[in-house]
């Protein structure tokens, strides 16, 4: 094996499969610019002609082209050089256009179901009757799969027509199939049931924007387009399909058509949770979990990471209503009482407090002492205390000696306070301006504050010290 | 000078910390969606740095009555003529080539209002309001802007930097003086004029920080003793900054300190940050987080990236513009419209 030059190639189809495997292999997409120019013209060459390749191939390609997008964006083709950036965004969003289409008769798109049930037919024959366990009757069957592909392509275009159409007609009839295993398991698919190339590509959206590597220091490009996002917006828009099973191989994602679009709506547009219709929403947010930290199977869950981007979209969305606001209210304070709730409960209600939520002012205070710790401290201290300054600047200079004391108290440090002060000062207006500044001021010259280098350089920053302003 | 009528002026200032950001480019921009929206503006090209948008875009200079020595008479009435291009540009090629002590041949240019209004203060004297509204040009189209370019050619570039010099209020440079009542001779004789869209020099220190200070100073109804009388109800000012940028670091950083700073002090009004030609597709959060970290930990905080806008690149459009002459009003930059605020109330 080692001694092949194809092992690449070898690999590279084996992991073809829908999912997350394809990401595994991302590494050894990139050796060299040379190589890269060939595998961006042929995966380019697959997505204009999505109906003759396997869905597995085509949501390898998407992440392929994501990650090349964003590592190496100028190839240069046949045709001239391209920049990916531009390319890309449009044909993925003719790429979904053309999977949510009917498939063209008599293509493998048409057949690539009934091909794949023939192909788990086959497997669960040959286990039997001792059986094999799911996982590996589902990867027997996903290879097969790829091995009768390889072997259609070999064929002129009449006789791998004629033999797609001959297989095809021999696999089980719906009634006949065995109840689904698994979220990848053939049986379960139908454009009417699992539509597996739909999911496919909506899985492959999703994932592609948490693959990529960040290049830090660099401008990163959205690889979406109106067009993409709002045949997106539709998908998820959906009526539900009922419960999402899961799956053994590495799947990784929501398991129904209108759960993949949301989450990869929400990945190519963080505010996209409020461009859904409102009902939609809503219903989103009513399958906000009970209990986060428990497994409940009897609950209509969301995929947690739906939940995590839902819940920060709600933090930055201008489009959510005051009723949605207080239905999201209800639901993190019904919610039981975990670290994870709390956690929410943090993020999302410092959000809704700064759209003027008064009414949560005391029970942000104890959940910022509680994660007075995390790593998003800095940044959401200086929004809780906008808009304190703002909602009640009586009680501005009080609430922050008090959050001061707690966090000293609690042995975490308190010089984000001092740097979220500089955001009012920043940001704040009127008296809470004033309060900010000088309550910035006053703290600066105390300890820890007076040895703190970060406080220090955002007092002379804002002009909060006699000397060292850049005028 | 007689009280003018209660009326509402914008004033869009584009400014920059280096060149070649794609200033002057928004700013011509700006001043055509002015048109598109049904309003009069006017541009005035305060980048006197040695570029002229005279010489960028197709523009006709008008016709002025000269002297018997062949000079610019400003103190009289518009003539309603302009040049053809073709002899603005061997009128301009004539200044160019002319004596220097042979003083404001035509084409008039900004430079030439702003040299009689310094003549008249440094002799003490009361300064005559020049007639601009027979020294604005106009684009070959006609498309309804405008024009008060300034000049490129060496000789009055050199001339322009030596109006730097702090005027006796120690508040504004005698340019910003200048420029001031410029604005009062235009606004006062041409009424229908209700946009003004200033493109300043480059940098953020000396004439531009000075133009932005007298710019708020103005919406705020604060102007020093020596400057037009504004101070009255007479005119309320809608005051539309901007401070535009490329994507690079050495641009973006100082233009995010010179935001926050100067948010924090309230010297001057609140800048929007226009980051230009950025590629198609750029995500504007990924740009925020890049400004973050550049700021660091102690100012990365404070949200100056918050408000920043980005203007995608317009290759067809504004890229061109100076190449062809003129820019083409396409979807593309009508879209500009919302970035620029060029619709909106603005305070």
């Amino acid at each position: 094996m080692a001694s092949r030059t194809d092992v690449f190639d070898l690999v590279s189809l084996a992991s073809e499969i829908p999912g997350s495997l394809p990401v595994t292999l991302l590494g050894s997409r990139f050796p060299n610019e040379k190589s890269i120019a060939t595998q961006v013209a042929q995966a380019l060459r697959f997505l204009d002609n999505p109906d003759e390749i396997p869905a597995g191939r085509i949501a390898a390609m998407i992440i392929f082209l994501r990650v090349a997008a964003a590592k190496q964006p100028f190839v240069k083709l046949a045709a001239g050089t391209i920049d990916l950036r531009e390319v890309v965004p449009d044909r993925f969003a003719v790429l979904l256009e053309r999977v949510i289409s009917e498939p063209k008769p008599d293509t493998l798109a048409a057949h690539e179901t009934a091909l794949l049930q023939v192909c788990a037919g086959i497997i669960q024959h040959i286990s039997e009757p001792h059986g094999i366990s799911v996982r590996e009757g589902l990867w027997l069957t996903w290879r097969l799969f790829q091995w009768l592909c390889l072997q259609l392509d070999t064929l002129d275009p009449d006789a791998r027509r004629e033999g797609m159409r001959r297989l095809a007609s021999r696999a089980p009839k719906v009634e006949q199939m065995k109840e689904p295993m698994d979220r990848l398991d053939p049986f379960g698919f139908g454009r009417d049931r699992f539509d597996i190339r739909l999911a496919a590509v909506l899985h492959a959206f999703g994932v592609m924007e948490e693959v990529w590597p960040v290049i830090p220091g660099t401008t990163l490009h959205k690889i979406s387009s109106r067009q993409l996002e709002e045949n997106l917006i539709a998908l998820a828009s959906r009526a539900p399909e009922g419960a999402s099973s899961k799956s053994e191989l590495e799947w990784n994602a929501p398991g129904t058509i209108p759960d993949l679009a949301l989450l990869a709506l929400l990945r190519l547009k963080l505010s996209g949770f409020g461009d859904l219709p409102e009902e939609t929403r809503r219903r989103h947010i009513e399958a906000l979990p009970v209990a986060p930290d428990r497994n409940r199977p009897e609950e209509n869950r969301l995929p947690e990471a739906i939940v995590n981007s839902l819940l920060l979209t709600t933090m930055a969305g201008d489009q959510i209503t005051s009723e949605e606001r207080q239905l999201i209210i209800k639901k993190l304070r019904d919610m039981e009482d975990s670290k994870t709730s709390r956690h929410w409960r943090w993020i999302v209600f410092t959000g809704l407090f700064a759209r003027g939520e008064a009414v949560l002012e005391y029970e942000l205070f104890t959940l910022f002492v509680e994660h007075a710790a995390s790593f998003r401290i800095k940044v959401l201290i200086g929004l809780y205390l906008l808009s304190l300054a703002s909602l009640a600047v009586d009680r501005f200079a009080t609430t922050v000696d008090k959050l001061v004391d707690a966090f000293v108290d609690r042995g975490a440090s308190p010089i984000p306070i001092a740097l979220g002060l500089g955001q009012v000062c920043q940001h704040g207006t009127g008296e809470g301006l004033e309060s900010a500044r000088g309550k910035l001021r006053t703290l600066a010259k105390t300890k820890p504050f007076c040895d703190d280098d970060d406080v220090q350089e955002l007092v002379r920053f804002l002009g909060l010290v006699d000397d060292g302003a850049d005028g | 000078m007689a009280p003018m009528d209660e009326r509402t002026v914008r004033i869009h200032v584009f400014a920059s910390v280096k060149g070649g950001v794609g200033k002057s480019s928004l700013a011509i921009a700006c001043a055509k969606l002015v048109v598109l929206a049904g309003r009069k503006p006017v541009l005035i090209d305060g980048d006197m740095m040695g570029t002229s948008i005279a010489d960028g875009l197709k523009l006709c200079a008008p016709k002025v009555e000269l002297t018997n020595e062949g000079n610019l008479k400003l103190l009289a009435p518009p003539t309603g003529e302009f040049y053809t291009l073709e002899e603005t540009r061997r009128l301009r090629a004539k200044r160019r080539d002319g004596k220097r002590d042979v003083a404001q041949l035509p084409p008039v240019f900004l430079n030439d209002i702003l040299d009689h209004f310094d003549d008249g203060f440094a002799d003490g004297r009361e300064v005559e309001i020049p007639r601009v509204d027979g020294l604005l040009w106009r684009h070959e189209q006609d498309d309804g802007v405008l024009y008060l370019p300034s000049s490129a050619l060496r000789r009055d570039v050199a001339e322009s930097l030596g109006w730097i010099r702090i005027h006796p209020d120690d508040r504004f440079d005698g340019w910003v003086h200048c420029l001031a009542w410029t604005l009062e001779a235009l606004l006062s004789l041409r009424r229908d004029l209700t946009d003004i869209v200033i493109d300043l020099p480059p940098g953020t220190v000396g004439l531009t920080h000075q133009m932005l200070l007298l710019l708020s100073s103005l919406a705020a109804k604060k102007l020093p003793k020596g400057y037009p009388v504004w101070n009255t109800e007479a005119i309320h000012w809608r005051l539309n900054p901007f401070l535009v940028s490329s994507d690079d670091r050495n641009d973006l950083l100082p233009a995010l300190e010179y935001i926050g700073q100067n948010k924090t002090r309230r010297e001057i009004s609140p800048l929007g940050l226009l980051v230009n030609r950025v590629r198609i597709g750029t995500d504007i959060d990924a740009l925020k987080e890049i400004s973050r970290d550049m700021l660091g930990p102690a100012l990365g905080v404070l949200g100056i990236e918050r408000d920043m806008k980005l203007v995608e690149e317009h290759r067809e459009t504004l890229g061109a513009m100076f190449r062809k002459g003129d820019l083409v009003v396409d979807k593309k930059v009508e879209a500009l419209s919302a970035i620029l605020g060029v619709d909106e109330r603005i305070s």
